[in-house]
């Protein structure tokens, strides 16, 4: 397993370094000491882990995951940081506190080879995501590390979208259309102006009341879509 | 109604009368001795002055001795600890004793004084309800007043524990993340640089003794401080290496004035938690201090501007974790010390103005 140490700090860096010596099947391939750093080298290094600290200067370590187009499996390490610790309660995270207990990074390094073995390996395509890829996400305090296969939705407000998945509804600043572009085709189609569904969560499309379809998911959300898309969204879906 | 120096319902002896008490008791029965004395001119058909003079002398000395007295079977039995529901039977009971007490003292005193009773009857009982009604008064004045010192006296502790407990709690601690991210880099030093990881746990043990430190004096020599200050910074010299550098310039003359206690640290703290943390090739920070006439000037510069201070002349502190120091300064000099936030030529400056007190 190819890691990737950030921290500003080099002793932080060293005593993480000495820590992993115990573990030989990782591979330190690289350090960066700032977010900018980190992007470098995971843009040129094939990186599986990412051991990353979360106050750094410049770029905070959720700033840089919010930037990546992929994210690797990642465990924070934090000296103290209650904010930080508020967000991870939210979902499983890995994070370490410094100084950092051998044991509980033992754990925490069983749990990535675990999730390493059962992500499929990335084919070279880089900008497109595809249904295994996991994204960052971040609204206001809480923060999320999402596999796309698990949103069932995503939904056009504004200059914003909102991401439904499980029982959450995180909004982020980014337009349908840029979103549109970086996912899979196979499996998320954009069924009008304002929603990307995930086919995967399709349950039954039926004519709507008024003019056009109604696309009912899983999750329960019924979505309006054109009579043209709904011809093209059978089709999609007959295919699969 | 709970004295702070006593424990409901036991008894206690009387604290001991003031001046103020005394005067009142003697000028109230003095001039209730008039009253009485010119009602006993105005009614009784005798006038004779041996009975005035005695009615003067027994209602001035008589009353407030009586009363004296009550005051301390209040006190030995509590009375100023009872709710009013309570108070009030026992303060009527007594109230009624000691009148008709007064009242017989005064019929047999005026027998005694010319062999004829004049007071009896009427008299007697105008007498009683006199007496009877002045006692009552009496009580009320004195458990309204002791009442009303009280509540003063607890309104003034609360004050003075709210304020220890405000300047307890602004009191600059030392900050956690620094804290375990320094045992972090502590871990490291102990395997690569087994010499620095021992002065950097001597450093360490100095702040965290200065911080929590027992002796809680609100002020402490500027060099004491600067000191702690030095500890600090070379324990972020280890964990920032070349991204941090130390300047300073401090008026000797200043080393002796006193400061609050851990606001020097707390500004170098911010400098380097809001400036060099931030910066990804760190800067400067620099302390320094001027005297002039009775005041003292502290002057901590960092690298990099603190957005929050941008265009705000003065105000810009808050909300930058100064905001703590700022009212620490309030609670300690009132209106007399200052601390400002300004951003100079890409740095920014963090002064503080404080008056210069040597008996402090």
């Amino acid at each position: 397993m190819n890691a990737l140490l950030v921290d500003d700090e080099r002793l932080a860096r060293d005593e993480l370094r000495r820590l992993l010596r115990k573990h030989p099947d990782i591979t330190i391939v690289g350090e960066a000491a700032n977010a900018d750093e980190a992007a470098t080298r995971l843009a040129d290094l094939d990186v599986d882990l990412l051991l990353l600290d979360i106050q750094m200067p410049g770029a905070s370590g959720f700033d840089l995951l919010e930037r990546l187009e992929r994210v690797p499996l990642v465990i924070f390490t934090t000296a103290y940081d209650e904010f930080a610790m508020r967000a991870f309660e939210v979902n499983a995270f890995d994070y370490l506190l410094k100084p950092v207990h051998p044991e509980r990074l033992a754990v925490a390094l069983d749990r990535a080879r675990q999730s390493l073995r059962q992500r499929a390996p990335n084919p070279g395509a880089a900008r497109i995501r595809t249904a295994d890829d996991r994204v960052f996400v971040r609204d206001g305090e809480r923060c999320w590390l999402i596999a796309l296969a698990e949103v069932a939705l995503f939904e056009a407000d504004g200059n914003y979208t909102r991401i439904v998945f499980d029982a959450n509804r995180p909004l982020i600043r980014a337009s349908l259309q840029g979103i549109e572009q970086r996912l899979d085709p196979s499996v998320f189609f954009r069924v009008s102006r304002t929603h990307i569904v995930n086919l995967r969560f399709v349950d039954s499309i039926e004519p709507a009341v008024n003019d056009g379809y109604v696309v009912h998911l899983r999750t329960g959300h019924h979505v309006p879509v054109s009579r043209r898309q709904s011809r093209r969204l059978r089709d999609s879906l007959s295919m699969e | 109604m709970i004295a702070p120096d006593a424990v409901e319902g036991s008894a206690r002896h009387a604290p001991p009368a003031s001046r103020l008490y005394w005067t009142c008791q003697f000028a109230g029965w003095g001039g209730f001795a008039v009253y009485i004395a010119g009602g006993y001119l105005a009614f009784s058909p005798h006038r004779r002055l041996a009975v005035v003079t005695s009615m003067l002398l027994f209602n001035t000395l008589a009353c407030p001795a009586v009363t004296h007295g009550l005051r301390s079977w209040m006190y030995a039995r509590a009375w100023t600890e009872l709710s009013v529901r309570r108070l009030v039977p026992r303060a009527a009971a007594a109230v009624v004793v000691l009148g008709a007490a007064l009242a017989a003292a005064v019929a047999g005193l005026d027998v005694a004084v010319d062999g004829v009773a004049d007071i009896e009857g009427q008299g007697l009982a105008w007498t009683f309800a006199a007496f009877s009604c002045s006692l009552a008064g009496w009580v009320f004045i004195y458990v309204a007043v002791h009442e009303r010192r009280r509540r003063d006296r607890r309104q003034l502790e609360l004050t003075v524990l709210a304020r220890d407990a405000q300047l307890q709690s602004l009191r600059a601690q030392v900050n956690p993340h620094f804290l375990f991210n320094c045992l972090n880099s502590l871990r490291a030093l102990i395997a690569q640089d087994p010499e620095r990881a021992e002065s950097m746990v001597t450093a360490l043990a100095e702040l965290l003794r200065y911080s929590l430190a027992s002796d809680r004096r609100d002020t402490v020599a500027f060099a004491e401080e600067l000191d702690i200050v030095d500890r600090y910074l070379d324990l972020e010299k280890i964990r920032f290496e070349d991204r941090l550098t130390i300047e300073r310039a401090v008026d000797p003359s200043t080393l002796r004035m006193p400061i609050p206690r851990m606001l020097v640290q707390a500004l170098v703290e911010n400098a380097v938690k809001h400036g060099i943390s931030r910066l990804p090739r760190g800067g400067i920070v620099r302390v320094e201090s001027h005297a002039s006439a009775r005041r003292m000037e502290i002057v901590v510069t960092n690298t990099g501007r603190m957005k929050d201070a941008a265009g705000a002349d003065g105000g810009g502190a808050d909300g930058v974790g100064l905001r703590g120091a700022i009212e620490r300064l309030r609670l300690l000099y009132e209106d007399q010390a200052s601390l400002t936030l300004r951003n100079v030529d890409g740095m920014t400056a963090a002064t503080v103005s404080l008056p210069v007190d040597l008996s402090r």
